[in-house]
């Protein structure tokens, strides 16, 4: 009996996951007007070219990875220590992963724009060191998931080092900061950052809402992933 | 005067894409996968 | 003299664990030498893997000294729980009258020794084999070495507790310690290179107030997280 109704869950499981993913697509649609937004009615920035628009896709995944994915993946963690809801850390597992992919857009869209604008692909920034150790702790963290078996076990250990990850990123940020101020480095043109104007205003935030609506989409998906992994494996064991 | 330096532009554009889309299809590809083991377990289940 | 019914207090246990480690260490010896050793080797390939006539030892140094710190506090702190899976040793301890924290900070003072043991080798050696003037900043310096070493073995011990019940076991734990050492032999290289320039330690201050900070911030952290990563 019992069986027939688990069965039954992850049969209905199975069958959303075949569905069409509503909120996924419409991220995917909100950005794909966003590049159009980008692509034809921004204006071009005088000083620094084309290369400035780069900005709208980078700032705001960087913002979308930092405050929303990896926010969620230390609040999931430490809310999991506390709780021991399965869920949380299928939450925390699933926004480590998002977090990752939109860190990689990071990191690789920022030295697109590194090299126009400041004459060199990679320096040594806080933000730019921060964001780079936090893809590599992030890597970790997913590759220690795979080399555990069982799945309390894995939970806790990914719970605390999500959280102590948290509290890494701020000393990271900090020692570079000092490190840079020491060291001054030669910047080929230094963009300020004066107070956008309303076109671009009107691609920046639009732009940011996009990267959040698809960030909801692919939290979503790649929870349901783990869900229905983690129902067939109780499945499995059960057989 | 304005740099022309569209081609970093067009780059970062088609890279944050790639990702994205890719990702996307990369968890398709996964939740399928475990969607056929499913039926699979269910029906052999079934049989028995 | 304490009554033996009565289980230890939290500092009479973490000693207690401390010295079983230590014991058993200076019983073999064999992890303390191989890193000694490794840390000898290191500081002479450092020495050719740089241009000495472009490069100045003094330069070279600070660098050449964290770098071989850590890795070799590395060999120390993946053997820390490495012995006790043999047998699964690690149940005993953990069904031992004491708090789960005391064996934490037992094992980490153990692996502080040792990793201080290593330093205390390899300092004299480098400045040896550097020519450097170490002579009047050698109590700084050892004090930052400290300093380092405490923040190293807080995070290391608690990583090697989770690392060896992993698949990649060994393979982990510097993947995951070493982004956490990033501010560590940021503050002490950067502390060491302006106290063997000859400048007053109050240059190195802000330097330092992030490793006290970091030291403080882990050694709670990891003191609190350590028994989450053992329950059953």
């Amino acid at each position: 009996m019992t069986d027939r109704i688990q069965h039954h869950g992850v049969d209905s499981l199975a069958t959303s996951a075949r569905g069409t993913d509503w909120i996924l697509l419409s991220g995917f649609a909100a950005l794909a007007a966003v590049y159009v937004r980008v692509i034809w009615f921004t204006p071009i920035e005088a000083s620094q070219g084309s290369a400035q628009k780069i900005l709208y896709v980078h700032a705001t995944s960087a913002f979308v990875a930092l405050y929303l994915a990896f926010a969620l993946m230390a609040v999931a963690s430490a809310l999991y220590l506390w709780l021991r809801d399965e869920t949380l850390d299928r939450v925390a597992e699933s926004s480590a992963e998002v977090g990752l992919a939109f860190t990689t857009v990071v990191l690789i869209t920022g030295p697109l724009w590194g090299k126009p604008i400041w004459g060199a692909w990679w320096t040594w920034d806080a933000r730019l060191t921060a964001t780079l150790f936090l893809w590599l702790l992030i890597l970790g963290y997913l590759l220690m998931r795979g080399a555990i078996d069982d799945r309390a076990m894995r939970a806790r250990f990914s719970a605390v080092l999500g959280l102590l990850t948290a509290l890494l990123i701020p000393f990271i940020h900090l020692t570079v900061y000092l490190f840079r101020t020491m060291h001054p480095m030669p910047i080929v043109l230094k963009p300020s950052q004066p107070s956008m104007p309303p076109e671009m205003q009107w691609t920046f935030f639009p732009s940011f809402l996009a990267l959040t609506l698809l960030f909801a989409g692919l939290l979503r998906a790649r929870y349901r992933y783990a869900t229905l992994r983690d129902a067939v494996l109780d499945m499995e064991n059960a057989s | 005067m304005t740099p022309d330096n569209a081609g970093y532009y067009h780059a970062a554009y088609v890279a944050a894409a790639v990702i994205y889309v890719g990702y996307a299809i990369s968890l398709r590809v996964r939740l399928r996968r475990l969607g056929a083991r499913v039926s699979q377990i269910v029906a052999s289940n079934d049989q028995a | 003299m304490h009554d033996d019914a009565r289980p230890p207090g939290i500092l009479t246990a973490s000693w207690l664990v401390a010295r079983k480690d230590l014991a058993i260490e200076f019983r073999t010896r064999t992890a303390f030498l191989a890193a000694v050793v490794f840390a000898l080797l290191g500081v002479t390939i450092f020495y050719f893997a740089w241009d000495s006539t472009a490069v100045a030892a003094m330069d070279l140094a600070p660098g050449v000294l964290w770098v071989i710190f850590t890795f070799s506090a590395l060999l120390g702190l993946q053997r820390s729980f490495g012995v006790e899976q043999a047998d699964r040793a690690i149940d005993a301890l953990l069904a031992a009258p004491v708090e789960r924290e005391a064996i934490y900070l037992g094992k980490a003072l153990a692996n502080l020794a040792f990793v201080v043991g290593v330093e205390a080798i390899t300092l004299p050696a480098l400045a040896l084999f550097y020519n450097l003037p170490v002579g009047e900043v050698f109590l700084p310096l050892a004090g930052v070495a400290v300093l380092a070493a405490i923040g190293i073995v807080a995070v290391g011990t608690l990583f090697s507790s989770m690392a060896v019940n992993t698949r990649l076991a060994e393979l982990l734990l510097p993947m995951l310690s070493l982004p956490f050492f990033l501010p560590i032999v940021m503050t002490a290289a950067q502390t060491t290179a302006r106290l063997l320039a000859g400048r007053p330690i109050a240059d190195a201050w802000p330097w330092l107030r992030i490793l006290v900070g970091f030291d403080v911030v882990f050694i709670v952290a990891c003191t609190l997280a350590y028994p989450f990563t053992v329950e059953e």
